[in-house]
């Protein structure tokens, strides 16, 4: 779409915003995305090239493209189009990038067009404190230049690269020094690469790792403060052992994904889904070190997936074994089938001595069996207990009978219907 | 007391610890500590009477909540009333703005800066460059030919997807 323009009557009259130097324009440009700073092109000859000086970059191929481009030859030329783009705003460009690079390049792949990273050394040189590449690509060859893992201003990186090529960094030597948060996807970790990464960014204080391939056998940091592990497939056993971390966030396809932790002796909060495929198939003995590392966790989150309750009952009952005492656990949230997790209430909740919140956030699907009352055990004092669900069902209200029977003071029970 | 004076001889007087939030003012009060009286009077000569004025209300605000307190341990209700305040103090037209701007850059005082360039930045979003040449008067210097031909269609994603 072409936009026709009337020509502007202008006011004669001061322009006092022409009268901020340059570096302040660009400083205000930069609280506005890229693609509304690129409009103030048209304005007058002194902005049209004044966007690209903003303190960060941000590059959307999306914006790009026209929604209704379909045609091979269009989306070609679109292709080359936005490779120029980048290429020239980094031409002209001397300033540093003071306040990152952002790439978004994703498109249908079965046009087999891909993206090219031909200008990250330029985006290197620039000095930027933060980077991050989202794309998707055909190639089958590692495609990232070894500059982009030896620089030292960078403190946030985002790579969320899909390749056909299993690992897009392999012998790399890294070097990051500043590096703060790092956030990975579709990367095959190995135990010589994370162990590079880890000596690579000594300062490191996040790590996420999204939809990545995780081989390393054991992680052992003192300076993470927050780890993300969801949707990865993790076929080797992994052993966390990072004392400083406060949040951890992980996801497994348990009990298939043996993970476990050892000193995490500052955790403050953590999120535990837990999807349960085949709990029989696998061997009891590193199931059970799943809780004895969280015992100083002061809110946790547990997620159970799936339907199979069965599974999850056979699982649960394996790893609370050796479950610990939660000694300063205050908030507890459970989700899923109600089933095990009343099974999971009569093994957890009397290691909880300090329990103060208890809430139930009940997702029930398909689930026949019957409601044991012997399953509650004897609970001292639980003040508040907060139950959700998304349909009356008769579970619920025996759970909160055999609450009111079995646990000896009792505050609240608010309950709240979820809508789907 | 140290006195600010303006570009049309205005005074102003300002409490030391409030002057201070301005980094380059603090600069010229520590080089000229121990001097005499006379050196305390601080010129300001690019500036017009009416933004120190503005300035010093804003100082008068934020000394009276330090930066340090107001990111640490600032409750949540006293935060929300500082946004409130600091939105109702930037709402104003784009000369004083630009104004205001200028001052906070020579006299370097960080938080006025980009609360300025964040409100500038806000007045320009989501609007078509005429719109954007009309409220900041800048002066429309491209030819004919290329207002309608080669700005557009060299920058035509800028517009792509959005005012359809």
């Amino acid at each position: 779409m072409r936009r026709t323009r009337k020509k502007r009557a202008v006011k004669r009259g001061n322009d006092l915003i022409s009268q901020l130097p340059d570096s302040i324009l660009a400083c205000i440009l930069s609280f506005l995305s890229t693609k509304e700073a690129a409009r103030t092109c048209l304005l007058s000859k002194r902005w049209t090239a004044l966007w690209t000086h903003a303190p960060s970059i941000d590059f959307n191929f999306a914006d790009f493209i026209p929604q209704n481009a379909s045609d091979y030859k269009e989306v070609y030329y679109y292709f080359k189009k936005f490779k120029s783009i980048i290429k020239s705003v980094l031409n002209q460009r001397q300033d540093s990038l003071s306040a990152g690079f952002r790439l978004v390049w994703l498109y249908d792949t079965s046009y087999g067009f891909d993206p090219s990273f031909g200008w990250i050394p330029q985006v290197m040189d620039l000095k930027p404190s933060s980077l991050c590449l989202i794309a998707q690509t055909t190639h089958t060859s590692p495609i990232l230049p070894g500059c982009l893992f030896n620089c030292q201003s960078l403190e946030k990186l985002e790579l969320k690269i899909e390749t056909e090529h299993e690992s897009l960094f392999d012998s790399l030597s890294i070097n990051l020094p500043r590096l703060k948060s790092l956030d990975l996807s579709f990367v095959s970790i190995h135990s010589h690469l994370m162990k590079n990464l880890l000596s690579g960014c000594a300062k490191l204080e996040e790590l996420k790792l999204e939809r990545c391939e995780l081989t390393f056998s054991k992680l052992i940091s003192g300076t993470l403060k927050s780890l993300v592990v969801c949707d990865c497939v993790i076929n080797k056993k992994i052993c966390f052992s990072i004392p400083s971390l406060l949040d951890l966030r992980v996801s497994v396809d348990y009990p298939k994904s043996r993970v476990s932790f050892k000193d995490m002796s500052s955790l403050e909060k953590a999120y535990i889904c837990f999807d349960p495929v085949n709990a029989e198939e696998s061997d009891v003995e590193t199931r059970n070190k799943l809780f004895p590392g969280l015992s100083n966790v002061a809110i946790l989150d547990f997620e159970l997936r799936g339907s199979n309750c069965r599974d999850m009952m056979i699982m649960l009952q394996h790893a609370l074994v050796e479950c610990p005492t939660f000694n300063n656990l205050h908030s507890f949230t459970v989700t899923g089938p109600l089933i095990p997790i009343v099974h999971l209430i009569t093994r957890f909740v009397k290691r909880m001595p300090n329990l103060g919140k208890f809430i139930i956030n009940h997702d029930e699907n398909s689930s026949s069996q019957e409601f044991r009352r012997h399953d509650l055990v004897e609970c001292e004092h639980l003040p508040l207990v907060e139950i959700k669900y998304k349909r009356q069902h008769n579970h619920v209200s025996k759970l909160v009978e055999a609450l009111r029977a079995h646990v000896k003071s009792i505050g609240e029970i608010h309950m709240e219907v979820l809508k789907d | 007391m140290i006195t600010l004076i303006s570009s049309d001889k205005r005074k102003f007087h300002v409490l030391e610890e409030v002057a201070n939030q301005s980094l380059t003012i603090r600069d010229v009060i520590e080089d000229r500590r121990g001097r005499r009286r006379a050196d305390r009077i601080i010129l300001v000569t690019n500036i017009n009477s009416k933004i120190p004025e503005k300035v010093i209300v804003y100082w008068l605000r934020h000394f009276l909540m330090p930066e340090e307190i107001a990111h640490a341990s600032m409750s949540h209700k006293k935060a929300e009333k500082l946004k409130k305040w600091e939105a109702k103090f930037f709402d104003t037209d784009i000369d004083t703005l630009n104004d205001l701007i200028l001052a906070a850059d020579s006299l370097d005082i960080p938080s006025l800066f980009d609360g300025a360039c964040e409100k500038v930045s806000d007045i320009l979003k989501n609007r078509s460059a005429e719109e954007v040449g009309e409220i900041s008067k800048i002066e429309n210097e491209f030819t004919h030919e290329e207002e309608e031909e080669e700005i557009p269609s060299e920058n035509a994603w800028v517009w792509r997807n959005e005012f359809a």
